[in-house]
């Protein structure tokens, strides 16, 4: 009987756990399970707000902002991509020394990870597997495994690594260094830094005048590829130049002059042409892909801080002059400019996948810049956050930050 | 005088007994009682020299083999049906004909990535806007949301096909032996279990779980060979013993 109590009290408390864990269970999944709130990661614009902290998330239809997902105090993101799997939204916080990492569906932060010091520009594999993110005051990379959500690696020995861009098979990841004059290429497999590629060699005057040639270096923003995927292109600031580096024997190929001070290059969507903003004397330099030549140089304006391509045309973003340049690619000559605003401070845009619109971060102004590529007009739409620094597209070609 | 010790009772657990064997008809019955005595013997000796459930690693092992813990959760599979086919004359729409599993994942609306083959870089989004059998094939058209090039016909296509939330491991995560597939659990800190998991759908990056594991579970992802190698090396050294 005793025996028999016993076992029918282990019953029952059993059953009470069970029931109580199975109650708790359920609280805690209708109190956890997050709303989908983007259903197709193709359907918004990811907006970097760095002095909200936070990322906005607006929809490309109706032109309205869904969420602004908060990340933390003082934590200044700089740049935000989605995964290409539009599992993941990530960025890196510059001044908080953390990558975040953002449910793409429900846009929840779900992991934060400690990297190195001041991340800034990032990448994906194209498999989405592995997140670099460059730290440039770090001199290095951080290797994020978006299956662990876990740093898996560090990557040292670069000096102040920009912006990183994988080949399409994945095997390896070209790196550009702003406080040198090489491009560092990584291998994917083993995540190391294997060789480090010179773009040209450094002039004499380098050992007379050190304070300008090493002192503040405007090297390597990033080795773009080319539309084939057969070359990379690397613009050097403090050379003038632009190395053309075959990936196969990774080696440079050719070097092509352009204007002073070149910030980086941006490729044309068709594969014909690329384009240098050189603040150094205002103008831009357009390179003929198929004889690696400049087959034009035009009139810009000051602190070009992008470029962006759609319905056929260049859009060249003048930072501190609130105007965007506008170049036809048939003609290769200036089709006007647009006056965004007065006293305003630009940053950078994304094109939509349509290659029909953009959209551009105007800081000063809290706002998204809409701009209609097709008959150049343009609407605002504001209070997106504080200080937009950048925005980004799932899958556009135009997704870069400066 | 040397006496040969049968194998049962050298296996078995002792030898005086065989000394005191009685002759006669009931040696072959006592013979096969010993023998069932030793088969008895080999069990407890097994018991006691047992294979290990589960094998250490040391945290400088960890680190250097950058082992890694995924956690098994709910999450949504992805399969990416690959192929290829020819881009109309607008620039528009890519037509590819699939056949057999991979005709029956795609349905008209799933997000695609194109790629002219001459231009691996250059990809252009794309949605399946139809899908219709035409004989044995299931003919697909993509749309592009851009006007592709056209500098040649050829494009690539990757079509996104969802399976839905699913309990899943990562793919690395499972090692397949024979016909069965095992991934390391995490038992304790250091202490990693091979688990037999039965599996469902293998996507991208991650492997629909049938059975084997639980939400919530972590599996070695980065450094589960090292640590089969650790758990069978461990196994054998103990079984030599």
């Amino acid at each position: 009987m005793f025996a028999t109590f016993n076992v029918m009290r282990r019953l029952i408390v059993g059953a009470g756990v069970a029931a109580a864990a199975a109650s708790g269970a359920l609280a805690t999944v209708s109190a956890q399970a997050p709303k989908v709130l983007v259903t197709d990661p193709t359907s918004v614009v990811m907006i970097v707000n760095r002095d909200s902290n936070d990322i906005g998330f607006m929809d490309i239809k109706t032109k309205k902002m869904i969420a602004n997902v908060f990340l933390g105090n003082n934590v200044n993101p700089h740049m935000v991509m989605m995964s290409p799997d539009g599992r993941y939204v990530v960025t890196g916080g510059t001044r908080a020394n953390k990558a975040y990492i953002i449910d793409a569906r429900t846009l929840q932060l779900v992991k934060t990870i400690n990297v190195d010091i001041a991340p800034e520009h990032l990448s994906f594999s194209p498999d989405s597997r592995w997140y670099y993110q460059g730290n440039p005051d770090g001199d290095s990379i951080s290797v994020i495994d978006m299956v662990s959500l876990t740093k898996i690696k560090t990557i040292p020995g670069f000096a102040e690594p920009l912006n990183v861009t994988f080949l399409p098979d994945g095997s390896k990841a070209y790196v550009g260094n702003y406080g040198a004059h090489w491009v560092g290429v990584v291998d994917v497999r083993r995540h190391e830094l294997l060789k480090k590629i010179q773009i040209a060699g450094m002039p004499g005057n380098a050992k007379l005048d050190p304070d300008k040639y090493l002192g503040e270096i405007k090297g390597i923003n990033i080795a773009a590829l080319s539309n084939d995927g057969k070359l990379l292109y690397a613009a050097d600031g403090d050379l003038g130049v632009v190395g053309v580096i075959d990936p196969v024997e990774d080696k440079v190929v050719k070097v092509i002059r352009v204007g002073k001070d070149p910030w980086r290059i941006y490729m044309n969507h068709d594969g014909k042409y690329a384009i240098t903003p050189n603040n150094g004397d205002e103008t831009i330099s357009i390179i003929d892909l198929q004889t690696n030549k400049v087959a034009a140089t035009l009139e810009a304006g000051p602190d070009m801080t992008g470029v962006n391509y759609a319905a056929g045309k260049a859009f060249v973003i003048s930072s501190t002059s609130g105007f965007v340049y506008v170049y036809d690619m048939k003609t290769l000559r200036p089709a006007g400019r647009m006056k965004i605003g007065t006293n305003i401070q630009l940053e950078t845009a994304t094109t939509d996948t349509k290659d029909e619109t953009l959209y551009l971060a105007d800081s000063t102004e809290n706002a998204v810049v809409i701009i209609n590529a097709k008959n150049q007009t343009f609407e605002k739409i504001t209070k997106v956050g504080l200080y937009p620094w950048g925005t980004h597209v799932m899958d556009s070609k135009d997704n870069y930050c400066h | 005088m040397t006496r040969q010790v049968p194998a049962a009772a050298a296996a078995g657990t002792c030898y005086r007994y065989r000394s005191m064997l009685p002759k006669g008809p009931f040696i072959l019955l006592l013979l096969a009682g010993l023998a069932s005595g030793s088969v008895h013997a080999q069990g407890v000796r097994s018991h006691t020299r047992n294979s290990p459930r589960a094998t250490t690693v040391t945290e400088s092992q960890a680190s250097d083999v950058t082992l890694t813990l995924t956690a098994v959760s709910v999450r949504p599979v992805q399969i990416w049906v690959r192929t290829a086919g020819a881009i109309d004359s607008a620039g528009k729409v890519v037509t590819v004909y699939l056949t057999g599993t991979e005709a029956t994942l795609v349905k008209a609306g799933q997000r695609a990535r194109t790629f002219p083959v001459e231009s691996r870089s250059s990809m252009y989004q794309a949605r399946v806007v139809r899908v219709a059998p035409e004989g044995p094939r299931v003919r697909v058209d993509v749309a592009l949301q851009a006007t592709g090039r056209l500098t040649r016909k050829g494009y690539l296509v990757e079509i996104v096909t969802d399976h839905g939330e699913l309990l899943s491991v990562p793919n690395e995560a499972i090692i397949e032996e024979g016909g069965t597939r095992v991934v390391y659990r995490q038992t304790s800190n250091g202490q990693y279990e091979p688990t037999l998991v039965t599996t469902g759908v293998q996507g991208e990056l991650y492997t629909h779980v049938l059975s084997g594991v639980k939400d919530g579970d972590q599996v070695v992802t980065f450094g589960s060979f090292f640590i089969d190698s650790e758990f069978k090396l461990k196994g054998a050294a103990q079984a030599a013993q």
